[in-house]
């Protein structure tokens, strides 16, 4: 097994192991005995290696975040590994006005609603959550997409446009004077052009406080699992098949300082949460409010049956919508021996 | 006013109330620290936090300054109100932290620079209900002063009130995950929040005015356009409003009876701020929590430095601005007459403070 000479990550602005482990300086501390260099892909000035976060295309990379990117980087042939999947519930909420009328969810029926629309984009990940939102939340009042009129909120360049920079933990993009847009659907509902709108997240309950919005529903919080199956539920962790292969040593190290990190997290509520602040760029009042007062304890990397069997039915979900070009078998895209390896090295903690 | 080489004598004290604003302050980093209480509790006195209160007089005296035995740090404006209202307060510190101080506009309203506000609308906030509308009279501020820069005044723009109903005090502020928040804030009352920011989105104003940490987030994330940041210009007096400088106040009736603990209040404010100086990391983690937002958005609104700016004292520029601040609110009818800063300044405590520093140096 040759020697790694640099390991690229990536995480998405949202609770994961692999995020608090790089925010801490595990992740360092971890390789650096092997001389193995750690480098952040998003804050690369080159946009080429950001948009490895959207398409997994950099040999020895790790990402954890949102499930969209990775399922579709699989679908279209990127040769990767899920080692685990997170669950993190938050908060997924359909939003209107106080003057819109809607109050449930069946008042949404032949009202507009508002859907992001990134045309050059590889894979838009903001509009599939939102109509995956969108379509459980109907779903639970046997009404479907159809019943409302969607309208479309085009943005322009890509997501990875902007290199990102991190400062105080929170990943910002340092614009000279550029404007870019953003809320445009959030704005379209504040301006009366529509009349309901989805959002998650930190962010969603902040805007929706900022504004006195009305929530319709929060799927997010709903008890069946599989309404609450979205891009960051469950999460990956994912690695290209070179670094699996030719790194196995590599890959254990990961896991195992995620794993340790999450541990870390369950016993430390207050630090935890400084961390999710950090790194969602939001306050430790709305990182509570999104992720609940246990948002520590929902920091857990493993291969839960039910995880499994939401990235499978998610990832019919992105086929039937045509967001992947082909429906596959969660199953021969996951890897559990990595995890295996850790957990058997390990003196498992009774939780 | 009393020599100044006689301490007053001080009774013993059952309860200090105190208050501050969700700003940088240090007296609001005393209290988290548990500082304020270990150094008013060695004089026998408890401290209960006047905005938590259930009950809204209580409470209200965050603004009117009603309650005896209270202390307030915060903004000037309620200060300066109460005071010309005839309320027996006096000023023991002033602090000055700047902060960015916004005029925003929408990409597409054709305004770039000051100049072009001229013959535009201006949205304003209008809490009719409220004793004193600080929030109306900082805006007013922060427009005023950018339009003197380029020598045009309030009444080249065209103001739009946009009516709130209710008060400030209206619900109890509740602390969670270390943040002071008011439970108003997740009503969906129909008069709203943020109702000139709306009014600007949906293109019913030209302008408006926005300050502080939420200011610099909401103008992101709802692609703004900052038109002048007052708060960072090189001019204190344009740079003065309801936040600089931030107010430290105690009711007469304290400063009488219980000079000890006033003194205490100071001593714990200033410990502190001087404890902020040496911990920025901890400090901007505190300010994130008491303005409820990130730190990266801390950071954009006060500075890298934030840790830097809390310091209490009276210095002659802040004394100045707040001369010029108050004359402000006089000409503009936020107060019924105006008043001479100084007679309102009490540098006993200080003082007394400084001295015995110096003995404990000497």
């Amino acid at each position: 097994m040759s020697s790694l000479e640099t390991l690229w990550y990536t995480h998405s602005p949202v609770p994961t192991g692999l995020g608090i482990a790089v925010q801490s300086g595990r992740l360092a501390e971890a390789f650096r005995p092997f001389g193995t260099n750690i480098q952040s892909l998003r804050e690369s000035s080159e946009r080429e290696v950001r948009e490895a976060h959207y398409d997994h295309h950099l040999q020895n990379s790790v990402r954890h975040g949102g499930n969209i990117p990775a399922i579709w980087a699989y679908a279209a042939g990127v040769e990767t590994r899920v080692l685990g999947l997170s669950w993190s519930d938050e908060v997924q909420l359909i939003l209107t006005t106080e003057d819109s009328g809607v109050r449930t969810v069946r008042d949404l029926k032949n009202r507009r609603f508002g859907l992001p629309k990134w045309a050059n984009v590889q894979i838009d990940f903001t509009r599939a959550q939102a109509l995956r939102g969108l379509e459980n939340a109907l779903k639970l009042e046997g009404l479907e997409v159809r019943d409302v009129e969607l309208v479309d909120y085009p943005y322009g360049g890509t997501y990875s446009d902007e290199q990102k920079h991190h400062l105080y933990g929170s990943e910002v993009t340092l614009n000279n004077g550029r404007h870019s847009r953003r809320n445009n659907e959030l704005i379209g509902l504040l301006r009366g052009d529509i009349d309901a709108i989805f959002l998650k997240g930190a962010h969603a309950v902040q805007l929706a406080n900022e504004f006195g919005l009305r929530v319709v529903v929060d799927t997010g919080s709903h008890p069946d699992p599989l309404i609450r199956a979205n891009n960051g539920t469950p999460r990956t962790l994912t690695v290209d098949v070179n670094l699996l292969e030719e790194h196995f040593d590599a890959s254990v190290r990961i896991v195992d300082t995620v794993l340790r990190t999450e541990q870390w997290a369950w016993a430390n509520p207050e630090e935890t949460r400084r961390f999710l602040a950090r790194e969602l760029n939001t306050s430790e009042y709305w990182v509570a409010a999104a992720y609940g007062e246990d948002a520590h304890r929902r920091l857990r990397t493993n291969f839960d049956e039910r995880s499994i069997h939401c990235l499978q039915d998610f990832t019919d979900f992105l086929h039937r919508w045509d967001f992947i070009p082909r429906r596959f078998d969660v199953r021969d895209w996951i890897d559990t021996r990595v995890l295996e390896h850790v957990i058997g090295a390990t003196t498992r903690r009774a939780i | 006013m009393a020599l100044h080489e006689e301490r007053p004598v001080s009774q013993p004290l059952d309860t200090l109330w105190y208050t501050r604003c969700p700003v940088p302050t240090g007296l609001g980093i005393a209290v988290q620290k548990g500082w304020l209480d270990e150094t008013v509790g060695a004089l026998g006195t408890r401290v209960q936090s006047l905005r938590e209160s259930a009950n809204q007089a209580v409470r209200e005296s965050h603004f009117d300054h009603t309650l005896q035995n209270s202390v307030r740090h915060g903004g000037n404006i309620p200060a300066i109100w109460a005071r010309a209202q005839g309320r027996q307060t006096r000023v023991i510190g002033l602090s000055w932290a700047d902060e960015v101080q916004l005029i925003l506009t929408r990409p597409d309203s054709g305004i770039k620079t000051v100049k072009d506000l001229k013959g535009r609308t201006f949205g304003l906030p209008d809490w009719r209900n409220a004793q004193i509308d600080f929030t109306r009279a900082q805006a007013l501020r922060g427009l005023e002063n950018a339009l003197k820069l380029e020598g045009l005044d309030v009444r080249d723009v065209q103001l739009v009130d946009y009516r709130y109903g209710g008060t400030f005090s209206d619900n109890p502020v509740q602390e969670i995950a270390g943040t002071p928040f008011s439970a108003s804030a997740n009503s969906h009352r129909a008069d709203g929040r943020n109702a000139e920011l709306l009014g600007l989105l949906r293109g019913e104003v030209d302008a408006i005015f926005l300050k502080g940490s939420s200011a610099a987030q909401l103008a992101h994330d709802l692609n703004l356009y900052t038109v002048i940041d007052t708060g960072s210009h090189p001019e204190p007096l344009i740079r003065c409003n309801n936040g600089t400088p931030r107010t430290l106040s105690v009711d007469q009736h304290l400063l009488d009876q219980h000079y000890d603990v006033a003194v205490g209040i100071l001593d714990s404010v200033l410990r502190a701020e001087q404890w902020a100086a040496q911990h920025p990391d901890d400090t901007r983690r505190y300010l994130a929590r008491e303005t409820n937002s990130s730190e990266y958005w801390v950071r954009v609104a006060y500075g890298e430095d934030a840790h830097l700016r809390l310091a209490t004292a009276l210095d002659e520029s802040a004394i100045t601005a707040l001369q010029d601040f108050t004359a402000f609110l006089h000409r503009w009818n936020f107060i019924p007459q105006p008043f001479d800063v100084r007679d309102w300044i009490d540098t006993r405590p200080l003082a007394t403070l400084r001295s015995a520093n110096a003995a404990l140096a000497g």
